[in-house]
């Protein structure tokens, strides 16, 4: 009884201890992402990648964060808040000043969802189209229309704000208790919103993030004949990235991910 | 004394003669190939409120230390939009035709890695277009 209840106690503390230790690197990885240093964000982001669903609730709590922290050693980084454009660098579409965006981006990366968060920063007369397009129930609603057709531009960026953070904390209350990054992927492949798709190909081809699970025979079973279909589909950032996964017989894309 | 100032001047200007013929013999022996890769025709006729439907995104191959040539042709059958392309990897912006207000038709870019590169085409400030963009190799 006494072997017993020591085992019992061991093991709490070694589940103790092992959950503080998450919690801690979880805290000062999001106090690195939302600090100002863009190379101290950027390794961050990629931390919190690799907690794959671990990280999404904390992510959320940053949707309430509509603070701006301006970065600050940019470089050639192209986005909307850059100052300075060379014509060369990373580029991401987001306005990643604004700590509940930079969450916003970091969650569609993460579950390659399109909650809306990109259209934020655009030029004034492409924000109803994105409305129309990446919130169709809210532009359906014929008051909401009236409300739209006589809205600044302000307020439509205001508008396109309120529903990408309500879109992505209604898609974690409904699907957090089951969700994982792999089936994820293979939703976005199957879905009929490009952007996501284009997400998710893109992680295919490029990411370098963890998605447990994602192994050579899951990809056989499960993804190639997805990336068949899209491989023929007529928008061409769709058809050109799957045709890139498909032609790479050596599954090279899949050496950089450490998804076992 | 004279004679020998002008022996002298004359042997100066057959010389430069020689570097002059040699130079061009030298440059059209020695001088930059342009290989011709792949020709885009890109026309837009309809402006879809889908972003990625007014694109044309390809991706090509490039060798590291090669130098490659972007020409773009725009307003062919007079339509308006000027071609804008976007070479990237992954993403990374490795190249584009324009800068601020500056546009050019041609742009160069030296390959520093070899691997697949995307060639994302648009048309500037949403308008219709027909633009065709060669892709050559200079060696």
């Amino acid at each position: 009884m006494r072997k017993l209840y020591t085992i019992f106690l061991v093991a709490l503390f070694t589940g103790m201890s092992v959950f503080c230790r998450l919690q801690d690197d979880m805290d000062l990885l999001i106090e690195k992402f939302t600090s100002s240093d863009w190379a101290v964000v950027k390794e961050a982001k990629e931390g919190l990648e690799n907690y794959e669903a671990l990280a999404i609730p904390e992510i959320i709590k940053l949707l309430d964060r509509n603070e701006i922290v301006k970065l600050t050693n940019t470089g050639s980084l192209i986005y909307p808040g850059a100052e300075k454009v060379f014509g060369y660098g990373q580029i991401v579409a987001y306005d990643i000043d604004n700590i509940s965006i930079r969450a916003g981006w970091l969650l569609e990366e993460i579950s390659f969802q399109n909650f809306g968060f990109s259209g934020f920063h655009l030029p004034n007369d492409e924000l109803m189209s994105f409305i129309k397009i990446t919130f169709p129930e809210y532009y359906n609603n014929a008051n909401n229309r009236k409300k739209l057709d006589t809205s600044t531009e302000a307020e439509l960026r205001n508008v396109i704000y309120k529903l990408s953070i309500a879109n992505a904390k209604e898609w974690w209350t409904t699907y957090g208790n089951t969700w994982n990054r792999l089936d994820a992927l293979v939703d976005a492949l199957k879905s009929y919103d490009e952007k996501r798709q284009v997400k998710a190909l893109f992680y295919m081809r490029n990411g370098d993030t963890k998605c447990t699970g994602l192994t050579k025979d899951y990809y056989i079973e499960n993804i190639s004949k997805e990336i068949v279909r899209l491989s023929s589909s007529d928008t061409q950032r769709v058809s050109e990235h799957a045709r890139l996964v498909l032609y790479d017989n050596k599954f090279l894309w899949l050496e950089n991910k450490n998804s076992e | 004394m004279k004679s020998e100032k002008y022996n002298q001047m004359i042997k100066l200007m057959r010389l430069g003669l020689i570097a002059v013929c040699l130079f061009t013999i030298s440059g059209r022996l020695f001088g930059q190939k342009e290989i011709f890769i792949k020709q885009i025709d890109f026309r837009l006729d309809y402006v879809s409120d889908i972003d990625y439907e007014n694109e044309y995104f390809v991706t090509l191959k490039f060798n590291k230390g090669t130098k490659y040539i972007f020409k773009i042709t725009n307003h062919v059958d007079d339509y308006e939009g000027e071609a804008v392309i976007e070479l990237m990897d992954a993403d990374m912006l490795v190249v584009t035709n324009i800068l601020g207000s500056k546009y050019f038709e041609n742009v160069s870019f030296i390959c520093n890695k070899t691997g697949f590169y995307d060639l994302l085409v648009k048309f500037r400030d949403n308008l219709k277009g027909n633009s065709v963009i060669d892709v050559v190799m200079v060696q």
